[in-house]
This record gives structure tokens, C-alpha cells and sequence, in this order.
């Protein structure tokens, strides 16, 4: 009885180790320590691999950042942004003391794609320029078109490393977002301004409307108090209880987030390595 | 937070009168403002002297209870009318809203005041009329038509050509009945007092909050608060037609109803007394709570007993005028001693349309600008 229950206790941590392996196993099995194009969903041709390779290797070379690209039918039950960021870190991508890079995971199973973005890249492209390349990649990806959708990743990736570029070398450089953003504010301004004048006519009219309207009585029957009409008998002032509170001045912090004009913020998760990933996507 | 804190007051009271009793320190005796009698804590005691004790929670003001008003009401009745001679008086009634209009023999009525309806029946005049004084009108009808146009000029909102004399299809003078009441006020105040002082080091903002019970209690004499005893007038009205100086009164003749209308009084004094209370509650707090050197006072709870002891029954001058717009009666009223009119002028869509239109349009030019030259930089 004893062996019996010792032997289903190894099987079982047995099956969690092998679980908790699973991509680990899956990556080494699947990489190729030169090649940047893990078709494993077989989803391009051999020429479109070729030509993947070829873009990824000018991007490595004029932006020191590393680019792959990964399709799979399946990721174990693992996010496919976890999966591709473990591929990506367990197989020794990126460029730099930061591994710079990006990987590109389209996991067919659940329809499910990630831009994934590590080191420098994950400054480069934030949020909202990661939103900009996923809104014109999905449509090409959901009619079936994953290598124009690749085009439209490598293409984008070069364009904002050049406005990155730009940005850096130039302190009146204005960007996408800021141009978006400004947009937007003042959009919002002449809203607040719109709503501002309607809600002053409405005010001035409703006064006006009062106006016309001056039946108000004339006192509160102060003026009907008698001379000498007022006698005050008891007038008494007794402190009763004092409280004394305080709280802590808020600490002005000038953190400056970085990046804040060329293109807002970056969220970011952790690798099971427990390096920094950022990016985004969805679903096709 | 501060605790909640039980404050107990106690207070002698009059065995002469049942009022407070006042502590005088420099007789250091009790003193009674309204009989004028004194007392030492011996004869207090010997006499019996009822004491009054009041308890009040002072809370902080998160907790403190909404503001509560209690009104106890003593009523005396005490007319005060004249003799006057009624013999020349002819009485008529609107068969359409049953109003009972007064005239002297040689004023005839030829229309309902109150409803306009153009036939008035003559009737028997019944019951007593004596009211104890009048106040003559000192204003007549053209008065009465340049306050109705001062009153239409500058508003926008006012139809276009409604100003046209034609407009104003009835102008008549009215003595109104009103009853003048005599009222005493004994109240009992009590309230939270709360002063707050800040002040900061490097780290923390420092808030002390002192809270003070505040109790006060006394008497307002008031007189001659005037409310009208007709179920026709609008009471609000009446009301804003105030104030009457009622110093220029002249005791009642029939002479003053000439080429006037007069209202015979619908109700008592006993049936228009809770309102006259009403009317000067506020007031009687405000005089309460007056003067006290708290940022914040809260949590009042004041009880009022109202005492009248005298009603004086008085006619007083009113111009009435309608003006009819869009088939609907306008109703004003012009105060006949002070020229004082007050009413509603009726308001134009048309017009109130224009003017939303105009204050839009200037204040978006304007905020737009702004917009523009602050906010509008790159774009």
C-alpha cells in the first residue's frame, strides 16, 4: 500500500516538472541557432522564409535589433506572448547587453498573434505604436495574408526605428504620438469649450427667464422685529472637545516617465526567466 | 476623531412669569427681563424655582444630525377692529369664482377683479366689516401703468410688442384685507460651533478642530406683520408686495372706498396663524444663530414657541393689473402707497431661443480662442 502511494506521489511530480518544462522543451527542439523563421505552422513558402530571413538580418544590421518570427499550432496551454518571450529569451535572442529584439509569435491554435518586444525595443515601441502596427497587421492576417503581415512588421519596425532615430538626435522633433496626442487634447478642448458655451446659455437664459419673475418675499420677518424687540436670556459658549489630525505633505517626485514625448508609456510582463518583455496583439 | 460630547445646560426659570432667568453677575442674582423681577439663590429656593435642563450631543460635523425646528403655537384671539359705519356699503359677488367685492354706494362694480368674469351680482352685505384702520392709496392708475412698463423694460425675453398699452385690459384699485398679527417668539437654540486652524511643518499638514456647544435663548417681540386674509390674492404675492409703512394708517371711512374696490376678509386670524409663523421662523433663527465667532455652525436644533396676543384687522392699497398674452391672464400687483409691482411677465420661446443662440455663439468665440491661442499649438 505504502509503494504504491510513493510511486504515484514521484509520477505525478514527475508530470508537473515535465509540464512546467514543456516550452522549454518545445524551443530547444525547435530552434536553429542561425535562422530567424520558425515556421513550425507552415504557414509560408520556402521563398517567404528566405525573404523573412533576409529582413531580419537588415534590421539586425542597421538597427541593432534582433527580429524573429515563430508560428505554431500550439503553445502547450502557455499565453503566447509568455511562449514567445520564453523562446526568445531560452534560445539566446537579441542584441546587445540588453537583448534588444522583437519576436513575432502566430499561434494558429487559438488564433492568437503577439508582437513581443525585449531591451531597447520595448522603448521604441510602446503601447501606442504597437497598437499602430497590430491595427494594420490584423486585417492581413485574419484574410489569411501572414506574410504581407510580416511585410507590414518589418516595414514598421524600420520606419519608427528611423523616427527613433530622429527623435533622439533632434530636441524639436515632434512625433506620431505627440502629434496624436496634441490632436486629441485639443479636440478635447474645443469640446470642453462647446459644452462650456452651452452650459453658459443655458445659465444665462435660465436667469434670464428668472428675471422676468420678481415675486420674492420681502423678509424673513426681521424687518417686523418691535425696536428693542430683541432679548436674549441665555447665551452661553462651552468648548466641548478639540481634535487635532495631521497628514503627510505629498512628496513632489519629478519622475519624468522616459519617452514621453516620443510615444507615451510601455507595459510590460515577465519571462519565466524573469526578464522584461513589453509588446501586444490579439486575436485574428 | 473628536468624541461625541453629552452637554447639560441648566436653566432657572421665572417663577413669576415662566420665562429664563437671566444670571446678572454684577447683582449676582437671577434677573427676569420680562417682569422685571430679581432673585437671589435663597429665594429662588424658597419659591420653589423650576429649573429647565437641556442636554445637546456636540458631534463633529460628519456626524452631526440634520438641523432639526420645532414650533409650539399659543394663540390668543384679540381683534382689533373699529365701530366704523357700514351703512353706505354695497356688496357684490362674482358668480363665476365667488369672490365678495365691497364698494361705496357711488362706486359701482362692474367686473370680477379676480377672475375678470364682467358680470358681478349685487348682494346683501353680512357679517361684520369693521376693519380698525385703512391705508389710503397714495399712488393712482397712471402710476400703476408707468411701473408696469419700468417693469418690462430690459428683459429680453419679453415678447415683441407686449408693452402696447392695449395689453394691460384691467387696472384696478383694491383694498385689501389684511391681519396684522402681534407675535412673540420665545426660542431655544442650540448648535454645534466649529472653528478649524491649519498649519504645515516639513512633513505634515496640522488640522485642529475645536468644537463648541453653542446655546442661546431669549425673546423677539415682533408687530404688525401683515398677512393678507383673502383666499383670492396670490399669497406670494402679497407677500412681495411688502413694505407698508403703516405709520400714514387712517382709521376706517367709508369715504376711502370711493372709486375703489375693497375685499371682504376670507379667513381669521386663527386660520392664517401657522403661516404667519412660518413666514417669520427664519428670521427668528437668524437672530438665534446671529453674531457667533464659529467658521461653521451645524447640527441646530431650535424650538420656537410663538405667542400672539393681538390681530389687527387692516385694509391696505392694491393696484391690480392683467395683462392678457397668447390667451393667458398675466396677474400683477402694484403696492398702491409705494409704487412697489411685482409679477411674472410672460417669456417668448421665440426670444429665449435668440438669446441661448447669442450667449452661445459669443462664449464658444471666445473659449475657442482661448482654446486657440493656449491649447492649439500644433495642430
Amino acid at each position: 500500500m505504502r509503494t504504491e502511494r510513493k510511486f504515484a506521489a514521484m509520477l505525478l511530480a514527475f508530470c508537473i516538472m515535465l509540464l512546467a518544462f514543456v516550452p522549454a522543451f518545445a524551443a530547444e527542439l525547435e530552434t536553429d541557432s542561425a535562422g530567424r523563421v520558425y515556421d513550425l505552422a507552415g504557414l509560408f513558402t520556402t521563398e517567404e522564409k528566405a525573404a523573412l530571413q533576409n529582413r531580419a538580418e537588415e534590421i539586425q544590421e542597421n538597427w541593432q535589433m534582433d527580429m524573429v518570427f515563430l508560428t505554431t499550432e500550439s503553445t502547450h496551454g502557455i499565453e503566447a506572448k509568455r511562449y514567445a518571450a520564453d523562446f526568445y529569451e531560452q534560445n539566446g535572442f537579441g542584441i546587445g547587453a540588453d537583448y534588444s529584439g522583437i519576436i513575432m509569435i502566430v499561434d494558429m491554435g487559438e488564433r492568437d498573434a503577439q508582437i513581443v518586444t525585449c531591451g531597447r525595443a520595448i522603448t521604441v515601441f510602446t503601447d501606442y505604436y504597437i497598437d499602430r502596427i497590430w491595427n494594420d497587421m490584423r486585417r492581413q492576417l485574419s484574410e489569411g495574408e501572414y506574410f504581407s503581415a510580416m511585410e507590414t512588421l518589418c516595414d514598421s519596425v524600420e520606419h519608427y526605428n528611423a523616427e527613433y532615430i530622429k527623435y533622439q538626435e533632434n530636441p524639436a522633433y515632434v512625433s506620431e504620438y505627440q502629434i496624436k496626442q496634441e490632436k486629441r487634447r485639443t479636440t478635447l478642448l474645443f469640446g470642453a469649450a462647446g459644452l462650456f458655451s452651452l452650459i453658459t446659455a443655458g445659465i444665462g437664459v435660465a436667469f434670464m427667464r428668472r428675471g422676468s419673475r420678481n415675486i420674492k418675499p420681502f423678509t424673513d420677518g426681521r424687518a417686523y422685529l418691535k425696536d428693542n424687540g430683541v432679548n436674549i436670556t441665555v447665551d452661553k459658549n462651552t468648548f466641548a472637545s478639540t481634535h487635532t489630525s495631521r497628514t503627510p505633505i505629498p512628496k513632489n517626485n519629478n519622475n519624468n516617465r522616459s519617452g514621453g514625448s516620443w510615444g507615451g508609456g510601455s507595459s510590460t510582463f515577465r519571462s519565466s526567466g524573469g526578464r522584461s518583455f513589453g509588446g501586444g496583439g490579439g486575436r485574428f | 476623531m473628536p468624541e461625541h460630547t453629552e452637554q447639560q445646560t441648566m436653566t432657572y426659570i421665572c417663577p413669576g412669569c415662566g420665562s429664563y432667568l437671566r444670571f446678572d453677575g454684577k447683582a449676582q442674582g437671577w434677573a427676569c427681563d420680562y417682569c422685571g423681577n430679581t432673585y437671589n439663590a435663597q429665594e429662588l429656593e424658597q419659591r420653589g424655582a423650576e429649573t429647565k435642563t437641556d442636554s445637546y450631543n456636540v458631534r463633529p460635523r460628519a456626524d452631526a444630525p440634520a438641523d432639526e425646528t420645532e414650533l409650539q403655537f399659543h394663540f390668543t384671539e384679540n381683534l382689533s377692529n373699529s365701530t366704523a359705519d357700514t351703512a353706505h356699503m354695497r356688496a357684490y359677488s362674482c358668480p363665476s369664482c365667488g369672490a365678495e367685492i365691497l364698494t361705496d354706494d357711488v362706486t359701482a362694480a362692474t367686473f370680477c377683479v379676480f377672475c375678470g368674469n364682467p358680470t358681478v351680482l349685487p348682494k346683501q352685505l353680512a357679517g361684520e366689516y369693521r376693519p380698525a384702520a385703512i391705508l389710503p392709496f397714495e399712488t393712482d392708475k397712471e402710476d400703476a401703468k408707468k411701473a408696469f412698463l419700468q417693469l418690462c423694460k430690459g428683459k429680453k425675453l419679453l415678447p415683441k410688442n407686449y408693452t402696447d398699452e392695449q395689453r394691460l385690459e384691467k387696472i384696478t384699485g383694491v383694498y385689501v384685507p389684511f391681519w396684522l398679527f402681534d407675535c412673540k417668539a420665545d426660542f431655544d437654540y442650540h448648535a454645534t460651533g466649529e472653528n478649524v486652524t491649519t498649519w504645515r511643518d516639513t512633513n505634515y499638514i496640522y488640522t485642529k478642530t475645536d468644537l463648541y456647544h453653542i446655546h442661546r435663548a431669549g425673546r423677539l417681540a415682533f408687530e404688525n406683520i401683515p398677512l393678507d386674509a383673502s383666499e383670492k390674492m396670490p399669497d406670494d404675492m402679497m407677500d412681495a408686495l411688502e413694505p407698508f409703512y403703516l405709520e400714514r394708517k387712517k382709521p376706517f371711512h367709508m369715504g376711502y372706498l370711493s372709486g375703489f374696490l375693497a375685499e371682504k376678509y376670507t379667513y381669521l386670524p386663527k386660520e392664517l396663524y401657522e403661516r404667519m409663523t412660518k413666514r417669520i421662523t427664519p428670521g427668528v433663527e437668524y437672530k438665534a444663530a446671529e453674531g457667533r465667532p464659529y467658521q461653521r455652525v451645524y447640527g441646530v436644533k431650535c424650538r420656537t414657541d410663538f405667542l400672539s396676543e393681538r390681530q389687527t384687522y387692516m385694509l391696505l392699497p392694491v393696484w391690480l393689473l392683467v395683462s392678457r398674452y397668447k390667451d393667458k391672464d398675466y396677474l400683477f400687483a402694484m403696492n398702491g402707497q409705494t409704487g412697489k409691482i411685482v409679477g411674472e411677465l410672460p417669456c417668448s420661446t421665440g426670444q429665449s431661443v435668440k438669446w441661448f443662440l447669442i450667449i452661445f455663439c459669443i462664449t464658444f468665440l471666445i473659449s475657442g480662442l482661448l482654446v486657440y491661442l493656449i491649447g492649439g499649438g500644433l495642430v
